[in-house]
This record gives C-alpha cells, sequence and structure tokens, in this order.
C-alpha cells in the first residue's frame, strides 16, 4: 500500500459509537467467522435467548456473504467472500448488521425477496420456507432460506438497503433486531 | 456392512457427531451442522442408509439430536428423511426421534415443520 493511500484509521473509529460491541471488515472465512461468533456469545451471555438466536443468525447471514458475495478474496485458499457486520447493543435490544457487494441484478432480488418476507406473518412465512426448502432440492439451498430463516429467528422484520456503486454493483446491507427481554 | 462412527472435534464445530450402527440398527445424529461442504459431509451417509435398507432390511432407530443445523444441512436432513419414508412405505419398520431443548422455540418449530415436509412420523421428545 502506497503511503499516500494510507487509511485514516481515525476516521474509521470515529464511524462507531459506544454502542458498537464487534465489528468486522474482510473475508468471512469459516475460521475466522468461528471465533467472531464465540465472542458474541461471550458478549451476550447475560441472556441466553438472545445468545442462542444471535448464534443461528449469524451463521446464517455471514455463510450468505461467504457464499455469495460479489467481492471475494483467495488468500485463504479458497474464494471467500468479503463483507462487513457490526454487532451492536442499545438499551432494550441488539441489532447485528451484515453488508456486502452484490450484483446490480442481485439486489434488485434480493430486496424484492425481503419485501416479501417482510410482509408475511409467521405462519405464512414457515410455510414460504417448506416451500423454498421443497424447490432446492439437490441443489445448494440459496440466500433466500438463510433470510426467512433470520426472520423466523429474530421474530423481527428485516431491515435491508440497496445502495447502488455503480452500473455493475450495488451494496447490500441487513439489520436484523434481537430484544433483550 | 460397516458402521459409521463420526466424532466431534472443538475446532471443528460445524460437523455433528455421527454414529450410525448396522448391528443394532441405531443411528444417531448430534450435535452442529453447519459446514461449508454439506454435501460432501452428508452423501456417505446418504448411501449408508440406502446400503442398510437393501441389505441389512432390518428395523432401524434413527435419533435426531441437533441442537443446530443452518438451512444447508437442513435440506441433507430432508434427504434422510426421504429415505426413511420410503423404506417405510415399502414396508420397514422405522422409528424417528427427534430431541429438543424445551428452551428452544425455534427448534421445535423446525421439527415441526420437517413433519409436515416429510411426510414422517417423528416423535417431538422435549428435554
Amino acid at each position: 500500500m502506497k503511503k499516500d493511500n494510507k487509511i485514516n484509521i481515525f476516521k474509521y473509529y470515529n464511524i462507531f459509537d459506544h454502542s458498537v460491541l464487534l465489528s468486522y471488515r474482510g473475508p468471512f472465512e469459516k475460521y475466522t467467522l468461528l471465533a467472531f461468533n464465540k465472542n458474541l456469545q461471550e458478549l451476550t451471555c447475560e441472556n441466553q435467548k438472545v445468545t442462542k438466536k444471535l448464534f443461528k443468525v449469524f451463521i446464517e447471514l455471514t455463510q450468505n456473504i461467504s457464499y455469495y458475495s460479489a467481492e471475494t478474496n483467495s488468500k485463504t485458499g479458497n474464494n471467500t467472500g468479503v463483507g462487513i457486520f457490526v454487532f451492536g447493543e442499545l438499551e432494550n435490544y441488539y441489532t447485528f448488521t451484515t453488508g456486502n457487494l452484490v450484483c446490480v441484478e442481485d439486489g434488485i432480488t434480493l430486496a424484492h425477496r425481503c419485501r416479501i418476507i417482510n410482509s408475511l406473518n409467521r405462519v405464512d412465512l414457515r410455510k414460504r420456507k417448506r416451500e423454498q426448502r421443497a424447490i432446492s432440492h439437490g441443489t445448494k439451498v440459496g440466500a433466500s432460506i438463510g433470510l426467512i430463516q433470520a426472520a423466523l429467528i429474530s421474530t423481527n422484520s428485516l431491515d435491508t438497503e440497496i445502495i447502488p456503486v455503480d452500473n455493475e454493483f450495488s451494496f447490500f446491507s441487513i439489520s436484523v433486531t434481537f430484544e433483550k427481554k | 456392512m460397516k458402521n459409521i462412527v463420526i466424532k466431534s472435534s472443538p475446532g471443528e464445530p460445524f460437523y455433528p457427531l455421527i454414529n450410525f450402527n448396522a448391528q443394532t440398527g441405531i443411528c444417531e445424529l448430534s450435535g452442529e451442522s453447519y459446514m461449508e461442504d454439506t454435501f460432501k459431509f452428508y452423501s456417505p451417509l446418504l448411501k449408508w442408509l440406502n446400503d442398510y435398507f437393501s441389505e441389512i432390511k432390518k428395523p432401524i432407530t434413527f435419533n435426531f439430536k441437533l441442537t443446530y443445523f443452518n438451512t444447508n444441512s437442513s435440506r441433507a436432513m430432508l434427504d434422510i428423511m426421504d429415505i426413511l419414508l420410503k423404506y417405510e412405505n415399502a414396508g420397514g419398520e422405522i422409528t424417528v426421534n427427534w430431541y429438543v431443548d424445551e428452551k428452544d422455540p425455534d427448534m421445535k418449530d423446525e421439527v415441526e415443520d420437517f413433519i409436515i415436509e416429510s411426510g414422517l412420523k417423528i416423535n417431538l421428545i422435549e428435554f
């Protein structure tokens, strides 16, 4: 890295306030994620209900990035998806947010799927998960079921955003909330 | 027919503990399942079940004791259930038990969804 491209770490530091307990940007490699997930369990150990739910949602959302991010890193041996996650704590709830680059068309599809997910009640959401899983027979289960699963486990709507980057890519972010009570 | 025994490893918690016993007819899957190579991991287990049903042809008890599985692994669970259901429909004797922590309502929902989706009778045992 050239000196004039030096990262402004102070600027990066100031973006996050004290509510951020853990954040990471880089390749979503399985052993790295394992260590972070363990850390998240420790950070929420006072609330076992949240700990269990966070564990499950963490895996679904981070594996989506690991498998499907449009930005990859091959330094770990495989083409591992690159993204970012932020875990934060507020007075009454925790938030887990992930973000990654997606192809523009995939972003449109993801936004559409999330709108459907947020429009369904729990019974219909479970029905949709069963339907999606049935049609995935013989193939790798797509990101869609992971998003349904995240909504079911958190029991809250998925807060998503698509930010255009250029003609080829968009940035897709998803935030999941867990009530402390 | 050989048994399949795969022990869990603390450094690799992505893989469940497996104990498929051809002599007793008891098969168990326990721990967590969220590996990257789902198809590669579960294919030999599906083959073992098909071989058991064509060669041994005895009753089987399948115990699911998973505390977590990701969505890719859930597809593999359904593949196992498909094989069990085919054996039962062909006259085979099967018992399927799913052990669920009573403090984990999400897992209970998962098992109820599997019952609907697979058409298999699954005994939900809370502990």
